[in-house]
């Protein structure tokens, strides 16, 4: 079953497609999910909203992007509709850029997907969502303040400190590795 | 801000990471949320409603006619000392009253001014003796009054009723008569005067008529306490308007037909493919005329005699191929070496002849029908709507027309079906139009569906004809 096929399917509300559209998505969609959210019941909760928003919504989508990227959006925006946003008022704004650590590759290199997903977790919430935004789905920080409501520069400084805060995150692991 | 190296080997591992997720599951809990309302299930509810509203109408039915008996059941007998009037049962006609009431006063005139009504039903037949009735008390009341005084005149005129039974001659009269009365003529009477149901103006008469207070004596025994009468509130009519429940309808519908075809046999799916393709629905036409019976509560039952014809178009092309012998065809040519004809030989020659043929028949099913049909209105003013079900017990009694055959001929629609009982669902919505107080246009859209295979039953094929369609119709009150 092609991907045209399941679109045309779910807009006309056939059943058949919409549960292949679940079935196929549903994995690469909990990941996105679960990179938002607190734990595992959360991004499921929100997973479920997501699929109820995508085949209500599905009748707007224009096939000129990618339809696995309208998928993930919707389930990003449902999962910082859930989320608490009172993270990011308390931030100071300008400290973003002086100290941007540089972290060598090999750091990260030999981390597979789930150890990644683990370690961003531990991140605060607010940290958590810019760098999801950033880093993973390539968003810029215009579109990341447009989309959690914030400044531009919060949205840096909230990546800065994440970043500094996974480097310190990974190589206390590695020290207690060693 | 750039991007680090490290933020493309994160990207690229978390990309296109896959959670297991139990996706069968997650579609299970969204699956009511996203599918559209089934058809079949919004059908199957409104089989459902309609069941139940026939039921309760049945039901409502059957209740009021018991109701009606036991006021018809009833009988009063009159008697003092020794001489008894029969008192006729209460509402049969005014002339039986009259009888009674003229009985009645002349036992009055001859007896010491005492006199016992016995109330024979069949509930109480073996309990009372010596009871009263109210409604045997009133009408002895204002027949000793005055004698020309009819019951029904009472009726229509409350007030003239009222002045007879205040008469002080009759008080005079009453004020020294015992009444026994025993429970259970109390509760019959008691449950008499709420119900409102009644069939003649005598019926309507009773909670009028029984307005007079009594007092228990000492002893249990009733007296009649002729001295404050009040008139009870006229009870409510059974039809709107002080008509009659009963209407006569009349309808004429048409609407488009559906084919049910279908086989269980495997073998024959191309045969039924042809026979779907050979034959298109037509129309459905029907009329009807019937009785209908309104409760006050608005239920209605309406049964009558239908008719009903659903017609479709039989149309196919088929060819057939034979072999053929001509003894005269041309079959060696002799010629000259200057190509001049010499010589020509005819013989035998067989050839392929290949007919094509089409024909176009009108098919028709007529039926006779006696729709049973209940129903609710509801709405106020001239337009009200109204909902309604029923079962139809139909009479295929004419079968005409032509199908392709299982052969590929044309085949008598006779050889495949017969004359039959049939059974079929009413349903209909109804858009009612008050043109006054008795006459109703009504329109409605209606679907039938057909249970009974109109072929027989060792056809192998089967089939029944649904239709969808709206009716037009009239009634009228009286």
């Amino acid at each position: 079953m092609t991907e045209q096929a399941i679109i045309r399917g779910c807009q006309q509300q056939v059943a058949k497609y919409q549960r292949e559209l679940v079935l196929r998505y549903s994995p690469m969609l909990m990941t996105v999910a679960r990179r938002y959210v607190r734990d595992e019941a959360m991004a499921k909760d929100v997973l479920q909203d997501a699929l109820i928003k995508i085949f209500r919504a599905i009748d707007t989508y224009q096939p000129t992007g990618s339809f696995s990227a309208w998928l993930r959006k919707i389930v990003i925006t449902t999962s910082l509709q859930t989320i608490d946003r009172s993270c990011f008022r308390r931030e100071i704004n300008g400290m973003e850029e002086e100290n941007e650590p540089v972290l060598h590759p090999e750091v990260y290199s030999h981390l597979g997907a789930e150890e990644l997903m683990n370690l961003i977790g531990r991140l605060p919430q607010g940290f958590k969502q810019v760098f999801n935004l950033f880093v993973v789905e390539g968003y810029s920080h215009r579109e990341i303040a447009a989309l959690l409501d914030i400044t531009e520069s919060t949205s840096r400084s909230q990546l800065t400190r994440a970043r500094k805060q996974l480097q310190a995150i990974i190589t206390q692991r590695e020290k207690i590795r060693v | 801000m750039k991007r680090h190296s490290s933020d493309r080997h994160i990207q690229r591992q978390l990309e296109h990471h896959q959670t297991p997720v139990d996706a069968e599951a997650l579609w299970a809990n969204i699956e009511a949320e996203v599918q559209p309302p089934k058809r079949s299930s919004r059908w199957l509810f409104l089989w459902f409603l309609f069941s139940i509203i026939g039921i309760a109408a049945v039901w409502h039915l059957l209740d009021t006619n018991n109701k009606t008996d036991d006021i018809e059941l009833n009988a009063i007998i009159a008697s003092s000392g020794e001489n008894q009037a029969a008192v006729a049962p209460p509402l049969a006609n005014i002339n039986q009253q009259e009888s009674l009431a003229n009985n009645v006063t002349e036992s009055l005139s001859t007896t010491n001014n005492t006199f016992t009504e016995q109330t024979k039903t069949k509930k109480l037949q073996s309990s009372s003796n010596t009871t009263t009735h109210r409604e045997g008390r009133n009408i002895i009341a204002n027949r000793a009054v005055e004698k020309t005084t009819s019951i029904h005149q009472f009726n229509n005129k409350p007030s003239l009723k009222e002045s007879l039974v205040d008469d002080s001659n009759v008080e005079q009269k009453l004020s020294s008569l015992t009444l026994i009365e025993p429970n259970e003529l109390k509760e019959a009477e008691q449950q008499k005067a709420d119900k409102s149901v009644t069939n003649n103006n005598l019926e309507s008469s009773i909670p009028m008529l029984a307005s007079l207070d009594y007092e228990l004596l000492e002893s249990s025994i009733p007296k009649i306490a002729a001295t404050k009468r009040t008139l009870a509130p006229a009870p409510p009519t059974i039809s709107r308007n002080g008509y009659s429940p009963w209407s006569l309808t009349a309808r004429i519908g048409i609407g488009s037909t559906l084919q049910d075809l279908s086989s269980g046999i495997d073998s024959l799916r191309e045969y039924q493919s042809t026979r779907e393709l050979s034959e298109k629905q037509l129309e459905t036409f029907s009329f009807e005329f019937g009785l209908q019976w309104t409760s006050k509560q608005r239920w209605y039952l309406r049964s009558g005699l239908g008719y009903r014809q659903t017609t479709e178009r039989s149309s196919y092309v088929n060819s057939s191929t034979e072999i053929v012998q001509d003894p005269n065809r041309i079959v060696r040519i002799v010629l000259s070496s200057n190509g001049d004809t010499l010589s020509i030989e005819r013989g035998l020659v067989e050839g392929q002849r290949t007919t094509t043929y089409s024909k176009t028949t009108y098919n028709r099913y007529r039926f006779l029908e006696i729709p049973i049909i209940a129903g609710y209105n509801f709405g106020e003013g001239p337009f009200s709507f109204g909902v309604e079900a029923g079962i139809v017990p139909q009479l295929l009694f004419q079968i005409k027309g032509e199908i392709q055959g299982m052969d590929g001929n044309f085949t008598s629609l006779e050889t495949v079906s017969e004359t039959k009982l049939a059974w079929s669902l009413h349903s209909a919505f109804n858009i009612n139009y008050a043109l006054n107080e008795q006459w109703q246009i009504q329109l409605s859209p209606v679907f039938r569906y057909q249970f009974t295979n109109l072929h027989k039953a060792d056809y192998p094929l089967q089939v029944s004809y649904h239709s969808l369609g709206a009716q037009l119709g009239i009634r009228y009150a009286w």
